[in-house]
């Protein structure tokens, strides 16, 4: 255990440099002179000069060779400053930290939801197998993977604010407005932590240790809760990496239809402005975020997992 | 192997070699699946709409009319016009063309980069394996329709800007499971038998290697579809892939918005398209994993691009 | 591992990892409690307000003004709300931007949008023409002299008198602050008479002065309150007049006021009004239905049509249209600095038929081009008219022929292609080009629509821009308005910020700066005729239609004025009934 994450944190920097690397180098493969683009932007009424470009190219700090503004961005990225938007012309970090909590807030009431709601329907699923619950359970899993969130969300306003006018349709700010993006952004990770846990749960429960619980006469409920039902939840702690950029990924439509103010919205806005220093810097941070609680889930798993914790990690 | 991969592909792969041939009664076996025979069925109508669509009798799904806008169906339009006039059975039909040439581009171009960096990986092994793997590692970090959205802010929006992102980090969890593949098959009797008999690393990786990987190729690809179909659909929708007048799904959907209320089929209709091909492939690919690799512990696992 | 800590932890291990993601996520910025979201500065998109052009230097080093969030101990409500306040509704509104600052001098529409600052003179919502608000009256006593009575019995935020020393101190700060309201007013000196009298003598003739008075930059403040209170302070410092006092602004989120009971023209019957942005129209036409808001401003004709079928809201609609959409045409890119392909475009796009798509039934045509008929009518000069086949004679005179079959015409092996452009917040935008692109194909040129944000304007990225204006800010001088449009000076600014196709207005220029010199409005009239049909003749850019502006409003709002500019959304009458 202690040799393990000794390996993860040592590693955890080089991932990190790695990440840094690759979400620079995409700024710098896109096309456009980000000192023009600068330029026009300030003053879009006349063409920048040549001569002007050259000295916003020197101001910016684009003059210097590849490797050295490299360096400079990641030092100064470890400073906390990540750069200007080019658009705004507003720090980047400071818009970033403004937009967290939002997501952090969706994402999570989205995971919770599907935690809930997955976890209980897919054990009870794996319990009555081939029975009526099983088969309900599964054709909404099928289902729930299949819409697309951003119709789904439509679906939600209509029916839950403007026709029963039960919610909010939308907007940021009190525990209603939560609802209904938390619910469309949790759809589909619910139905695949429900298969998942469904899949791992019958698969449990056909062990070798299972059954001489069985044996040894445990009523067959305690079995299933006690045996079954921790291995059953490893695989979900484990996909929690793949859930969360799953989430954040959803949550960049769902936040856009519910005008939810957080990461997701930020983004789309500085992709179609190629707002590189945006586009970089979010990238980065959603890169990290990611890293880190892939990171965490791991060491909760071995926490949890006994098995795993003596095995080697090989990959 | 380590429950390290788990978080990391989403899945399981599977470490056993399949044997080489398997009775065509098991193919036959998928279509008693309901299930299985439904997903077919979607995937076969959704080919054959995509492949025939411009030989069909279909109006221009470009051709605008401004007079007959908003028309509810009709015997002339059977599912109505848009909100400029254009006919929404044409745009919805053409529209599994340039989603199934969407998802078949991003598919070619990740399952590429995929078996070349799986099967280099695991067949070399030692350092080009742990850095290619330093490489998988560290993309796994992006969520891929955050990588997606960032490559397409860098290039601009457009579909195959987009096709071209989704590509470029989709490939990511599946070059983990070929190396896998690949790692098991090579420490196979018969292939060190081969190689002892001074076979080729090349025909050992055709002969030997490369018929192990198939089995799991094809699980993988149709159980991505879906997903892949979804998160097009969805980047189109934010106005990020397919541009106007191109009939897409996810941009049909969001040209829709305005007339969710007053004309609520223009959204109904993609999107009830996207859900039917995404059922589709999925149940077609939950047969296919249940046929060819029954150890598969992970159902629907795939790491959502949307 | 104890068997106990296990077994709990595996009960907690989900709800843990939620958390746990929550607090990696919350602490995981280096800098997640430095910044709180400063205002975008100078990001006013649309050319609603004149000093939207403060210099663009100044905006990029300046400090932010508002920042304003809960958070902030430093800003708060500027008075406590009186008691009888608490028994009145508040009334939430749905707007798209919330973007400038509220200080008037840096840009700030949004305050006299939102009933919180006051300018001397206000545009009627029925005749458009300048009548008085803060002024009582306005006389013009020389060709370069206007004499302007000041209203009595108003009283800033702060409760400071405004007497004529006041004014004179708040334009002059504007002057001085806003050097695009000081260009377009042209002032020399302002001489206060006495307490509710100002003289200003102007360097070239005004004719049209109230008029001019009526731009949000020139809203009246405390000019020496705000001084006092700093940058960043605005709020605190009181220093407006409207019936609304402003109490929290986050700019681009929401931006909250409280009853003014001190108001001159009689206490306010609403206890505050809280605005929302929400960019899009679709979500605000939810919003105003699902009773988020009870008022959506610019709603779409299918949004209108759900709210008026759905239960409890309705739509009200300006009786006229002074919003112009149009396209702006770029010069710089090649294709379309060819005059007879810009005249084939015009001629090739059935405007007409897009003004019926995008505004709703009354609004004014683009056969009017820059100015609605109520405005200013130039006999003689008109829009090109819907011609495909004239498009392609054009075309085919400037080179073009489809050498290759493929229906798209080209010129020495280049194929004849161009980009529309447009943002997506004004849902007119991205319809017109769509439909423009499918008009366009009919006559050979192939079309790539571009709906981005609307800063792309600034980039070399696009043939022909989406727009959306509002036209009356001359107050009825039509020199102004032509100058304006023909991107010889941006919003009341001279600085030409709106020029952003790079139009050459060499002849322009020639035919209007004679008008210095021109003070009756007969006179103005004329000149702006004759730039007019130039404009028109050179296709310096392709106005599609006057929008009449169309509220979604709750039926519990009660005294809505549908104002049809966009400077004031509401006024001290407007009140929500139980």
């Amino acid at each position: 255990m202690g040799a393990y994450l000794i390996r993860r944190l040592v590693t955890l920097p080089l991932l990190l440099l790695g990440i840094s690397a690759a979400s620079f180098a995409l700024l710098n493969l896109a096309p456009g002179d980000p000192a023009e683009i600068v330029l026009r932007q300030r003053n879009p009424a006349q063409l920048p000069s040549q001569a002007e470009v050259s000295a916003m190219r020197i101001e910016l700090g684009l003059d210097a060779p590849l490797p050295v503004q490299y360096v400079l961005w990641v030092s100064q990225a470890l400073a906390g400053d990540m750069g200007r938007s080019y658009v705004t012309e507003q720090p980047v970090a400071g818009q970033l930290a403004s937009r967290t909590v939002p997501t952090a807030l969706l994402t999570a009431a989205a995971l919770a939801l599907a935690l809930l709601v997955a976890v209980p329907v897919g054990i009870l699923s794996a319990r009555r197998r081939g029975g009526p619950v099983d088969a309900i359970a599964r054709l909404a899993a099928l289902v729930g993977a299949a819409v697309p969130s951003y119709a789904l969300a439509y679906g939600l306003i209509i029916l839950f604010a403007v026709k029963l006018s039960w919610l909010p349709a939308l907007g940021y700010g009190s525990a209603a407005q939560v609802v209904l993006p938390a619910f469309a952004l949790s759809l589909a990770p619910m139905a695949q932590l429900m298969r998942l846990i469904r899949a791992s749960m019958l698969e449990t429960l056909g062990q070798d240790y299972i059954r001489t619980a069985r044996a040894k006469g445990l009523a067959e409920q305690t079995v299933a809760f006690r045996h079954a039902l921790r291995n059953a939840m490893l695989p979900a702690i484990g996909a929690t990496g793949v859930n969360l950029g799953y989430l954040l990924s959803g949550a960049v439509i769902v936040e856009t239809i519910f005008t939810w103010p957080g990461l997701g919205q930020l983004m789309v806005g500085a992709a179609l402005t190629r707002d590189y220093p945006v586009v970089q810097g979010f990238v980065t941070y959603i890169a990290v975020v990611v890293l880190l609680v892939n990171l965490a889930a791991d060491v909760a798993l071995r926490i949890a997992d006994p098995r795993l914790r003596f095995s080697r990690d090989r990959m | 192997m380590a429950f390290g991969a788990q978080r990391s592909g989403g899945r399981v792969p599977v470490t056993s070699v399949a044997g080489g041939s398997r009775s065509r009664l098991r193919w036959i076996a998928l279509l008693r699946e309901p299930g299985t025979a439904l997903g077919l069925f979607l995937v076969v109508s959704l080919l054959l709409a995509g492949v025939l669509a411009p030989w069909l009798p279909l109006d221009d799904p470009t051709e605008i009319d401004l007079p007959d806008r908003l028309l509810p169906p009709s015997t002339e339009h059977i599912l109505g016009t848009d909100h400029l006039g254009r006919d929404t059975f044409s745009r919805v039909i053409h529209g599994a063309r340039m989603t199934l040439l969407a998802a078949a581009v991003t598919l070619a171009l990740s399952m590429t980069i995929a078996l070349t960096v799986g099967m280099l990986s695991g067949y070399h092994g030692g350092w080009l394996d742990s850095a290619l793997m330093g490489v998988v590692d560290l993309l796994l970090a992006f969520p891929s329709l955050i990588l997606a959205l960032a490559v397409a802010g860098a290039l601009g929006p457009g579909l195959f800007n987009v096709l071209l992102a989704a590509g470029a980090v989709w490939w990511v969890g599946h070059a983990r499971i070929i190396r896998g593949v690949t790692l098991g098959a090579r420490q196979m009797e018969y292939v060190t038998a081969a190689r002892g008999a001074g076979a080729g690393n090349l025909r050992i990786i055709l002969r030997h290697i490369a018929p192990n990987i198939l089995g799991p190729i094809i699980v993988i690809a149709s159980l991505d579809v879906g997903w892949i179909i979804l998160g097009i659909a969805g980047l189109s929708f934010l106005g990020l892939g397919a541009q106007p007048p191109t009939p897409e799904w996810g941009a049909m959907l969001n040209d829709a918005r305005p007339h969710l209320q007053t004309a609520p089929r223009l959204l109904l209709l993609p999107g009830a398209a996207i859900f039917l091909a995404v059922l589709g492939f999925n149940l077609l690919g939950d047969g296919l994993r249940d046929l060819l690799d029954p150890r598969t512990v992970r159902p629907g696992g795939s790491p959502a691009l949307l | 591992m104890p068997n106990i800590l296990s077994k709990s932890l595996r009960i907690a291990l989900p709800l843990g990892l939620g958390l746990m993601f929550l607090l990696a996520v919350a602490c995981g910025s280096p800098a997640a409690n430095s910044e709180t979201a400063p205002p975008a500065a100078g990001s006013a998109p649309e050319a609603t307000a004149p000093a939207a052009a403060i210099p663009q230097q100044a905006v990029t080093t300046a400090i932010p003004v508002q920042r304003v969030e809960s958070s902030s101990p430093t800003q708060q409500p500027a008075e406590p709300p009186a008691a009888a306040v608490r028994d009145r509704p508040t009334l939430k509104a749905g707007v798209i931007w919330l973007d400038s600052p509220l200080d008037p001098v840096e840009g700030g529409y949004v305050a006299t949008q939102s009933a919180m600052s006051e300018t001397l003179f206000r545009l009627s919502g029925t005749t458009l023409s300048p009548e008085p608000w803060l002024a009582t009256e306005a006389t013009q006593v020389a060709p370069l002299v206007w004499r302007i009575g000041i209203r009595e019995g108003v009283k800033f935020h702060n409760g400071n008198v405004m007497d004529a020393q006041a004014v004179k101190a708040s334009l002059e700060r504007a002057i001085r602050l806003s050097p695009a309201a000081g260009d377009t007013l042209t002032v020399d000196t302002i001489t206060v008479e006495d307490a509710q009298t100002i003289t200003i003598t102007t360097t070239v003739p005004q004719p049209t002065l109230p008029g001019l008075l009526i731009l949000p930059a020139l809203a009246i403040t405390d000019a020496a309150a705000a001084y006092t209170a700093g940058e960043g302070n605005f709020i605190v410092a009181g220093a407006l007049t409207g019936p609304y006092i402003p109490t929290e602004y986050t700019p681009k989120k929401h931006l909250n006021s409280v009853a003014n009971d001190d108001y001159w023209g009689g206490t306010p019957p609403l206890a505050g009004i809280e605005h929302v942005a929400i960019p899009d129209t679709n979500s605000r036409e939810l919003a105003l239905q699902a009773g988020d808001i009870d008022v959506a401003v610019n709603v779409s004709p299918a949004g209108a049509q759900a709210i008026n079928a759905h239960q409890g809201t309705h739509t009200e609609t300006s009786g006229i249209g002074t919003s112009l959409v149009l396209w702006w045409v770029n010069f710089e890119r090649g294709i379309l600095a060819d005059p007879l392909v810009r005249r084939a475009v015009a001629h090739a796009i059935d405007r007409e038929s897009i003004a019926g798509l995008v505004a709703p039934p009354g609004s004014g045509s683009f056969a009017e081009l820059l100015l609605p008929e109520e405005l200013v009518a130039c006999p003689g000069v008109n829009a090109p008219g819907f011609d495909p086949d004239a498009a392609r004679n054009l075309l085919a005179q400037a080179g073009y022929t489809d050498s290759d079959g493929d229906g798209i015409l080209d010129k020495e092996g280049q194929p004849l292609e161009i980009v529309i452009g447009g943002y997506p917040e004004r849902f007119q935008l991205p319809i017109m080009a769509e439909t423009a692109q499918a008009m366009l194909a009919d006559v050979g040129i192939k079309v790539e629509v571009l709906i981005t944000e609307w800063s792309v304007v600034k980039e070399p990225a696009w043939d022909l821009f989406g727009w959306y204006n509002t036209v009356v800010q001359g107050g009825g001088d039509p020199v102004f308005n032509i100058s304006k449009f023909a991107g010889l000076r941006g919003d009341a600014s001279g600085s030409g910020t709106n020029n952003y196709g790079h139009y050459d207005a060499s002849r322009l220029v020639d035919i209007i700066t004679p008008s210095t010199s021109v003070a009756d409005l007969g006179g103005r009239k004329e000149i702006a005729c004759e730039a007019l049909a130039v404009v028109t003749e050179e296709t310096a850019f392709l106005p599609v239609a006057h929008v009449n502006m169309v509220y979604g409003v709750s039926d519990r709002v009660t005294d809505f004025e549908a104002h049809p500019t966009s400077h004031y959304f509401f006024n001290h009458r407007v009140g929500l009934s139980e």
